[in-house]
């Protein structure tokens, strides 16, 4: 079962991505709106992926992705945002090393691929931070 | 938005000691251009605001397009139920029972209704699937030109030039395309779309009371193209051919165009590499073609971001 952290200041896009999710995938979906809380509860739970909204009042998408790589470093990290200036991206890829940026309005198939390449690179990390902590073993490190 | 602002001379008061600054009346001579400068600011902002209302766009529609996908599989799924249902009601009711429930089902036209929801709900995603394009090449065009020079599709940038263009000239001229360069253009997208969508206004303001006007691409040989907007409407006689493009050239009245228009658009398409001609002939019509290179050439001069 695949853990999605969804974060939007717009509840009805919340629920209606958790509607999508719910339908394909195999994962359990909890959303917030207010990103400050979603940090909360990174402090308490794992998750697989974390997507959120770009432009949020108190807090941006980068700023929260950048808190929660802090967090959760091996979370894979999207945005989905209608907001795609390149002043936003740069910010986003340096400071917050997000996975994707997706478009609003979102298309279905494009979100489907995202999420599926998202879930294989967080098997990647995960597979990656076994392999360097067996590794460490062996060598006595 | 700013009030306007007078555009006026100052000089100091004519006791020459106060330092107060009176204002001089604006010339008459000049009165025009003020005219056209104001509502080259007006529609610049207008261009801001567009940008602001596309993004907020883009969250419903976002959302209105999944759920109604969304419910199109809710929808298909009851649609089994019921007909199970049915199956089984018609296997074990007695005939009476089964009376009771046809009269339910003739009174709300239940028949109707399952056959009526699944167009229903098709219409709708159709008409947010225009929605979305319509904000998404609005967003686009909105875009602030930042000089970044990129390939892009020709025909799929005049298309969404055209879909901004649509609702300017749906009511005054039908609006025909024949794209057919199949070109990837190193240009501006946003400022390429500009001058698309400028040159159909003009063209549809050329129609007096319906019209068609032409959009076509086309290849020029192995490393140019060409995009030309055609209509058949009042024709520009030949007096004026050599002005249109000065600045602040106009023969619309005030109000209707800025008089920068072209001077825009032919700077724009120098700035690309390219040119811009007219052929025109009074009561028969106007054909305006911009070629472009497909890339322009790496001269300073003639990129955007010099």
């Amino acid at each position: 079962m695949r853990e999605l952290l969804l974060v939007d200041d717009e509840p009805l896009v919340l629920r209606s991505l958790q509607r999508s999710f719910r339908r394909k995938e195999d994962c359990a979906v909890e959303t917030y709106t207010d990103p400050e809380q979603a940090l909360a509860r990174l402090q308490t739970k794992n998750f697989d992926v974390i997507i959120s909204d770009y432009r949020m009042p108190g807090m941006n998408g980068t700023e929260f992705l950048r808190a929660a790589r802090e967090l959760q470093p091996r979370a894979v990290r999207m945005i989905l945002s209608g907001q795609a200036d390149q002043q936003a991206l740069v910010h986003a890829i340096n400071e917050a090393h997000i996975f994707r940026f997706l478009d609003k309005p979102w298309d279905e198939t494009t979100l489907e691929e995202a999420l599926q390449a998202a879930y294989a690179e967080r098997d990647r990390l995960l597979e990656e931070s076994t392999l360097a902590g067996m590794y460490r073993r062996e060598q006595g490190l | 938005m700013r009030p306007p602002r007078k555009l006026v001379k100052l000089k100091t008061c004519v006791c020459n000691q106060c330092g107060v600054y009176v204002s001089e009346p604006f010339p008459d001579s000049l009165a025009p251009y003020r005219e056209r400068l104001l509502e080259a600011e007006r529609l610049a902002s207008i261009g801001q605001l567009a940008a602001g209302v596309a993004h907020e766009i883009n969250n419903p529609v976002g959302y209105l397009q999944s759920n109604l996908r969304t419910l199109d599989e809710y929808f298909a799924a009851l649609r089994e139920l019921i007909q199970r249902y049915e199956e089984l009601l018609n296997e074990h009711l007695s005939p009476e029972r089964r009376g009771v429930i046809g009269e339910l089902r003739s009174q709300l036209d239940a028949d109707f209704l399952l056959d009526d929801l699944g167009s229903l709900l098709q219409e709708s995603r159709q008409g947010v699937g225009i929605i979305r394009d319509i904000a998404l090449a609005l967003r686009d065009f909105a875009r602030t030109p930042d000089g970044r020079m990129e390939p892009v599709a020709l025909d799929e940038l005049v298309r969404g030039a055209l879909r901004i263009a649509h609702n300017e000239v749906k009511y005054v001229a039908t609006l025909d395309t024949e794209l057919q360069s199949d070109a990837q253009v190193v240009c501006d997208a946003s400022m390429i779309s500009q001058v698309v969508l400028n040159l159909v206004v003009n063209a549809s303001h050329a129609l007096d009371g319906g019209g068609r006007i032409v959009v076509r691409t086309s290849r020029d040989g192995e490393d140019r193209v060409w995009l030309e907007v055609e209509d058949d409407g009042c024709g520009i006689p030949e007096s004026d051919q050599a002005r249109i493009f000065e600045a602040f050239y106009t023969t619309k009245p005030a109000g209707k165009g800025t008089g920068l228009g072209l001077a825009m658009i032919r700077e724009t398409v120098q700035r690309h590499g390219g040119s811009i001609s007219v052929d025109s002939e009074p009561g028969r019509g106007s054909r305006f073609r911009v070629t472009l290179p497909v890339r322009p050439a790496a001269d300073p001069e003639t990129s955007p971001t010099s």
